[in-house]
């Protein structure tokens, strides 16, 4: 999968990995979402780029697929269940934004540590593996340190990015039945999510996953 | 379901149950009379597939000795439940649990007789444990029996956690779960192994046979069920426990180290001495002959390590004598036992209470069922006429064998003890059943359900007679119990040890010529009482009214073996007077006298504190928050990458 050139591959992931820190810093939900929704428009396009530069058409049509899936309907989605529930700021809790981003830098050593093994390949393949999981743990930062249940739904769309990444540099090129799936997953995730966060309203009045803590046994 | 279709149903139901335990009897006696190779070696049933794919059966002369004993209980048991149930129809409550239960229950407890591999053992085992559960749980409406069940509940599965591990680990071992396959790689494992295994044997099936420590269930279970479910849990499960013990440590464990036989022989002393102890203070009436049950197990206990110990001593002499000590008294048990509960039954229907201190004078209302407890009394305290003697009388002689032969050293100072330890309990066990009796069944009436008390349906008291009527069969003519018990005897025995005619001898053919010696001696007393002058006058009381509160008190009876024994029982008291001015008048007298369970507060009751206090600790990290679970998520994550490396 010699396609796209070290520097365009390079500035791709640095996109990814800037757009993951800044959601992590973000104060708004709508300023995350914006920037998630950025990161996976660069996703797709590095697998449209990526399918172009192999000539491999059945690529191109799931990039395209993904762009319209995840970059447009989910948003979307997002942004009604935004407006209805009033929500604007994502709620830190246990860690300011300051401090979650010195974290996320931690998680980012971390990820280029443990992934050292996994790639003895290209110099690019193995930055893109490294930034992917970097994504992961960001999500599962972000889920773990903020209150608002639209801001886990982040968290988890950018855990999917990562894994998504992760499986492109790992495997390069799944069947495109098994990539096709794992995009609908996540669509119908968040189809669930957003009636979930709407029962969620209706009992709790507001999105604070802390108001789960009744429901423990 | 109606009162009419109840009726026809108990009966149907019963009447099978009675039907098939009697035609299982003939068949099996004629059988075995016809002998074969088949008792020795094992006759194996539906087999084809082998061990592991199949539920695989044998039927061979161990087998055939408990499965007498079981189809006897369940005969008798079920006659008696005939009559016992009527109550419950009357009352309109169903009887569908129990006549289910009860089926599979005893179906249940032919599959774990009969099972030739670890996992149709354990598969018939659970079904045992949980159908004897609801069983006991059938008078569900008193909150105390539901806890009595659920400690049972809790109990046997501890057991079958044990049970379980020791089967898997010897398949993890061997690459087998039968029997056989077990007993020829045996010799191939290390002591340590064996020693874990044997380990986790005792306590699994110790939990259910009742031995101490492991024994704390048995009171509740025993005396929260039904009477006829609790004669055949008494007479019947409790042996099957023990048969385990032989068919999975003595033949498949085989010999072993030393020290298994001086634990079966320590634990059943103990359990022989803390069960008699404890029934001797009990006040009320099924949890006393629970307790004695635990005392009995403790005589079999005895009897087993005694067997164990003279075989890797090699003194074939002993062992013999052992094991006809202990399957002797597994039959006799299994009668007296049965019996005894019978009777309980019968006051409970009569008189709607266990608490002996409410009873008195029942034998005036109740003179049939008060005959029969009289011989269940006579045959448990090992009185000599009976057969309880016959088995405590062998094992004496087994011990002491044992004894005699060893070389002088410390084993030569503890095996006696022992039979110091049996003397004591047989005394003690004389004061309990005294008690028992007299203070239900003699004196005058202590309140007014015991002075209603009505003698109970026909069935109900002639069951309990027609079951000592066997016991004193079996002593009148003992051969046919000893044809019996050679059959086990001839599975046991591995090769050239002395013959078991010799073993038998002496003691026990001599025992009809005794009887009718004794019969004579009676018959001579009866005569002669005859003849004498008997007075009849009102009791003499100092010239006050005669009340009964001038009686005895259950608790007052044998109150001088709970002083004597405060630190084993547990017990405390405490005494309120109420003086009038000075301490010569005294107003009124209040007594409170506690018993505690020993074992339950001082080894139950912390495991437990123990457990909650670590479940407490554990369940922080189940705090609820979401964040907190998606932390543990990242650190998984991590750890599992780093490790992953």
């Amino acid at each position: 999968m010699i396609g796209i050139s070290d520097n365009e591959l390079n500035l791709v992931l640095l996109v990814l990995l800037v757009s993951g820190l800044i959601m992590v810093y973000s104060a708004r939900v709508k300023n995350a979402l914006n920037w998630w929704t950025l990161q996976t428009v660069f996703v797709s396009l590095l697998l449209i780029a990526e399918g172009y530069h192999n000539h491999a058409i059945e690529v191109i049509i799931f990039g395209v697929l993904l762009l319209v899936a995840k970059a447009g309907v989910i948003p979307i989605l997002l942004r009604r269940v935004l407006k209805e529930s009033k929500t604007e700021w994502v709620g830190e809790i246990y860690l300011k934004r300051a401090l979650s981003l010195v974290f996320a830098g931690g998680l980012t050593l971390i990820a280029y540590e443990v992934t050292e093994p996994l790639m003895a390949l290209h110099s690019g393949y193995r930055n893109g593996l490294a930034v992917a999981f970097a994504l992961i743990f960001y999500g599962l930062l972000l889920m773990m340190a903020r209150k608002v249940a639209i801001v886990q739904v982040l968290g988890i769309l950018l855990i999917d990015n990562g894994i998504f990444l992760a499986g492109f540099f790992l495997t390069q090129g799944m069947p495109l039945l098994v990539e096709l799936g794992a995009a609908f997953d996540i669509l119908v995730g968040i189809v669930i999510i957003g009636i979930l966060s709407k029962q969620m309203l209706e009992n709790y009045d507001s999105l604070n996953v802390d108001h789960m803590r009744s429901l423990k046994g | 379901m109606g009162n009419k279709e109840s009726q026809s149903f108990r009966q149907l139901f019963m009447g099978l149950s009675i039907v098939l335990a009697g035609a299982g009897l003939i068949w099996g006696t004629i059988l075995t009379c016809r002998g074969g190779d088949w008792i020795k070696t094992g006759f194996q049933l539906f087999t084809e597939a082998g061990a592991g794919l199949s539920l695989t059966w044998k039927l061979d002369g161990l087998t055939v000795f408990f499965l007498f004993i079981l189809l006897l209980g369940q005969g008798l048991s079920s006659l008696y439940a005939l009559g016992y149930l009527k109550e419950y129809q009357d009352k309109n409550k169903s009887l569908w649990p129990f006549l289910i239960n009860w089926f599979l229950f005893l179906a249940s407890m032919f599959g774990v007789l009969l099972a030739d591999d670890g996992f149709t053992f354990l598969l018939s085992w659970e079904m045992m444990s949980l159908f004897s559960f609801f069983l006991v749980l059938y008078e569900h409406e008193d909150p105390q029996n539901r806890k009595s069940a659920y400690i049972y509940f809790v109990m046997t599965h501890v057991a079958t956690v044990l049970l379980t591990t020791a089967i898997l680990y010897l398949y993890a071992l061997t690459g087998s779960f039968a029997f056989e396959a077990w007993a020829k790689a045996v010799p191939t494992l290390s002591t340590s192994q064996l020693n874990l295994i044997f380990l986790a044997f005792f306590i699994g099936l110790g939990t259910k046979a009742g031995f101490v420590p492991f024994h704390i269930w048995l009171p509740y279970a025993h005396s929260a069920a039904p009477s006829p479910v609790s004669a055949l849990m008494s007479g019947v499960m409790v042996k099957v426990a023990l048969y385990l013990f032989i068919r999975l440590v003595w033949l498949t464990l085989g010999p072993g180290p030393v020290w298994w036989g001086w634990l079966f022989l320590l634990v059943g002393a103990l359990s022989a001495i803390v069960g008699i102890l404890s029934a001797s203070v009990q006040s009320d009436l099924k949890k006393l002959l629970a307790f004695s049950t635990i005392e009995n197990v403790g005589i079999l206990g005895i009897a087993l390590g005694s067997a164990f110990l003279a075989r890797s001593w090699n003194n074939s002499w002993a062992m013999n004598l052992a094991f006809v000590a202990f399957f002797w008294h597994t039959i006799q048990h299994m009668l007296f036992k049965s019996l005894l509960f019978m009777g309980a039954g019968n006051i409970i229907q009569a008189t709607h209470t266990r608490n002996m201190e409410r009873l008195g004078g029942l034998l005036k209302r109740m003179p049939k069922t008060g005959f029969g407890a009289l011989i269940g009394i006579i045959g448990i305290t090992a009185l000599p006429p009976l057969g309880g003697f016959w088995g405590e009388f062998m094992l004496f002689q087994s011990l002491w064998v044992n004894t005699a032969h060893l070389a002088n050293g410390w084993s030569k100072v503890f095996l006696p003890l022992s039979i110091g330890v049996l003397a004591l309990v047989g005394g003690l066990s004389i004061a309990t059943f005294v008690k028992w009796f007299g203070i239900s069944f003699l004196g005058q009436a202590r309140s007014t359900v015991a002075e209603k008390a009505k003698e109970a349906h026909p069935v109900q008291y002639i069951t309990p007679l027609i079951v000592g009527g066997l016991a004193v069969l079996s002593v009148l003519w003992p051969s046919a119990i000893l044809a019996l018990i050679n059959l086990p005897l001839s599975v046991l025995r591995t090769g050239d040890v002395l013959g078991i005619s010799s073993a038998l001898g002496t003691p026990l053919n001599l025992s009809s010529t005794y009887l009718i010696l004794l019969i004579l001696l009676t018959v001579i007393v009866i005569v002669l009482s005859k003849r004498g002058i008997r007075r009849v006058t009102a009791t003499w009381n100092c010239g006050g009214p005669l009340t009964p509160s001038l009686q005895y008190t259950a608790g007052g009876l044998t109150n001088p073996i709970r002083v004597l024994f405060t630190k084993v029982l547990g017990s405390h008291r405490h005494v309120e007077g109420d003086f009038a001015g000075t301490q010569y008048t005294l107003r009124s007298l209040t007594y409170e006298g506690k018993l505690k369970e020993v074992f339950e507060y001082s080894f139950y009751r912390p495991a437990i504190g123990g457990l909650i206090w670590l479940s407490s600790h554990i369940r922080k990290l189940q705090a609820g928050s979401i964040h907190l679970y998606l932390a543990y998520l990242l650190v998984t994550v991590i750890v599992v990458l780093i490790l992953g490396r």
